[in-house]
């Protein structure tokens, strides 16, 4: 439980950082007070805490925690340490409907665009275990249906943003990078909301999560029932991961690195590492923001670029722990 | 929970195998409970997929599987878990993965979806590992263990599922001979317990010094069963593996003991 509790205490530090660094800092000490009693705080330090910070700052805890969530339980069915949301398909759905909206901002407004990229990411996802059911799905299946897949709806994405005008090819451009910018109340209400149900799913099954780990042959023999567990796992999956790719765009990499960091800390059951892995995603994903913000500042990177950044050398020290098995 | 008591497990004429031509080809079988029935076989006869076909791991595609009269189909998967237990052959723990760990998941067919580790579930982890000898080895992580070691925390496994009936594939593949007896060893004082059991397994001697029941194999037919005595011959070992051999008594045990002759 201490590990626990060392986790929730860097990632209050990290939402205090958040909040406090930006083109004005803050003292910690203000940003506290404006949170937890904004009247006695002064006007603009409140406006500039509540109204523009902290939605940012919560979007990332979400945003990363649903990533986390999300790739613990996709690594736990594929039985793959390498595997991330990404590769049921989430992203690539995501962006592919994205670009749609954006290209077609003419015919759909873009208050859809959430709406219809979660819908991508979901639609894929179900589409790649269908293609993968034969007789039953197996891991590896799904995920070369999801390589191949995700690679075309790449290239259907890039085709169709270069249909569009210069502003919007631009605007899919932004978008693809996955960033925190646009974080506004309505829109973390809006994931928080989407991420609720899936997430209580995934960690109501981390006794089901667990058994994969061990292969589908013990997990039958056992009496579980593979192939339904492993399409409602990938539905919550993509759920969760689709909600916040609809929020932010692709933000690479947590999904991967986040329960690899989680499981050093709290192990490989499940029923904690399931919450493990959110509180990793969300600190992840808060401190990338703030070195995206400060690293080049005035400029603003996109947040995704800088977990991408933060990330390739984690996989090359992934692959390199690994490269005797 | 004992509803099954002394529950049979049957094959009628069934057939097996992966879409190609069938690997299990018309097999009649039935254990009587609180028997120890080995299957013998050369490789690629169609053992595994026999065993696997009556726990219900695969499809029979004709014919059927029954336990206590009632087709294995149409059982629930966690219903029938809680009677057939079943090890595979080569199987591999995940890494960092305990033996504790590895024997509670064996509790899995008793559980709710959302119930609590209860008390008995407890009591039967701590009674496999018991049993099994591995109690003193339950913080170790599996792949630090001996192969011998490892099986048993399989066996263990099976064990905490607390079904009557243990199919088991080539437990004691990998094992010094020591290490086989005392792996059949265990296998025996379960059979005596009361539990029924089939093994796979190559060791012609082990078999007939063991097991109640020897069943034989070849290109996925029964070809010899019977006590060690009536199923293990030389006019068997040379039609099921091709082997000349020769078939004296263990006077100590009375079981037929083979000894092949090399080719000539
Ligand atoms: N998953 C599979 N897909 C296709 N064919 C298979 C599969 N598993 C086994 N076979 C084939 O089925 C036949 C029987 O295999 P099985 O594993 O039942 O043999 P076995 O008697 O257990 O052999 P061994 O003693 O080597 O374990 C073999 O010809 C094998 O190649
Ligand atoms: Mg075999």
């Amino acid at each position: 439980m201490t590990r626990f509790a060392v986790l929730i205490v860097v990632l209050a530090a990290a939402m205090v950082a958040s909040v406090a660094m930006g083109e004005l800092n803050l003292a910690p000490r203000d940003v506290i007070s404006a949170l937890t009693a904004p009247e006695t705080a002064p006007p603009y330090v409140a406006m500039i805490v509540n109204d523009l910070r902290l939605p940012r700052a919560i979007m990332a805890l979400l945003v990363g925690a649903a990533l986390a969530v999300a790739g613990t339980a996709t690594q736990a069915i594929m039985r793959n340490p390498l595997a991330e949301p990404g590769l049921i398909g989430i992203n690539s759905g995501a962006a592919l409907m994205a670009v749609i909206v954006i290209v077609e901002t003419g015919t759909l407004p873009d208050r859809l665009m959430p709406v219809l990229s979660f819908a991508g990411a979901l639609g894929m996802s179900v589409l790649i275990y269908a293609l993968a059911w034969r007789e039953g799905t197996s891991s590896l299946r799904i995920i070369l249906i999801g390589i191949g897949l995700g690679a075309l709806a790449g290239a259907a994405a890039t085709f169709v943003s270069l249909m569009g005008d210069v502003a919007a090819a631009q605007r899919a451009m932004t978008w693809l990078a996955g960033s925190l910018q646009d974080s506004r109340w309505p829109k973390v209400v809006t994931l928080a909301a989407w991420s609720v149900l899936p997430f209580a799913v995934l960690w109501g099954l981390a006794r089901e999560l667990d058994l994969f780990r061990m292969g589908d042959e013990v997990g039958q023999g056992l009496g579980q029932n593979v192939d339904l567990m492993r399409g409602v796992i990938i539905l919550a999956c993509a759920a969760l991961a689709g909600a916040a790719v609809a929020a932010t765009g692709p933000v690479a990499f947590v999904g991967l690195a986040a329960p690899h960091i989680a499981r050093k800390i709290v192990g490989a059951s499940h029923r904690l590492l399931i919450p493990a892995a959110a509180l990793t995603g969300a600190i992840l994903v808060l401190l990338a923001d703030i070195a995206a913000r400060r690293l080049l500042a005035p400029v603003q990177l996109p947040v995704g670029v800088m977990t991408a950044i933060l990330g390739a050398p984690f996989f090359g020290w992934l692959l390199w722990t690994r490269r005797n098995e | 929970m004992n509803n099954s008591a002394g529950a049979i497990l049957t094959a009628q004429d069934l057939w097996a195998g992966y879409g190609g031509a069938p690997v299990v080809r018309g097999v009649d079988f039935a254990v009587a409970p609180g028997r120890l029935t080995a299957i013998l076989g050369p490789n690629g006869c169609g053992k595994s997929t026999l065993l696997r076909t009556l726990a219900g791991l695969q499809k029979a595609e004709r014919g059927e599987v029954t336990l206590g009269g009632r087709p294995i189909a149409r059982m629930g998967s966690k219903a029938l878990a809680r009677v057939v237990s079943v090890l595979a052959q080569n199987s591999v723990a995940p890494e960092r993965l305990t033996v504790g760990d590895l024997v509670r998941q064996g509790r899995y067919p008793h559980r709710g979806l959302f119930s609590m580790w209860s008390s008995s579930d407890q009591a039967a982890v701590d009674e496999a590992l018991e049993m099994t000898g591995t109690a003193h080895l339950a913080d170790r992580a599996m792949e630090t263990l001996s192969g011998g070691q490892r099986q048993r925390a399989w066996i263990a496994m099976t064990l905490a599922q607390q079904g009557e009936i243990l199919l088991l594939d080539e437990p004691t593949t990998f094992l010094d001979p020591a290490h086989q007896l005392e792996v059949l060893g265990l296998i025996r004082a379960l059979s005596e317990a009361g539990k029924t059991v089939v093994t796979v397994l190559h060791d012609l001697n082990l078999a007939a010094e063991f097991a109640g029941e020897v069943v034989l194999m070849r290109e996925g037919e029964i070809r010899a069963r019977g006590t060690p005595r009536e199923a293990l011959t030389e006019a068997t070992l040379a039609q099921v593996f091709g082997l000349s051999a020769l078939v004296v008594t263990n006077p100590e045990t009375g079981a037929p003991v083979c000894l092949p002759r090399a080719p000539q």
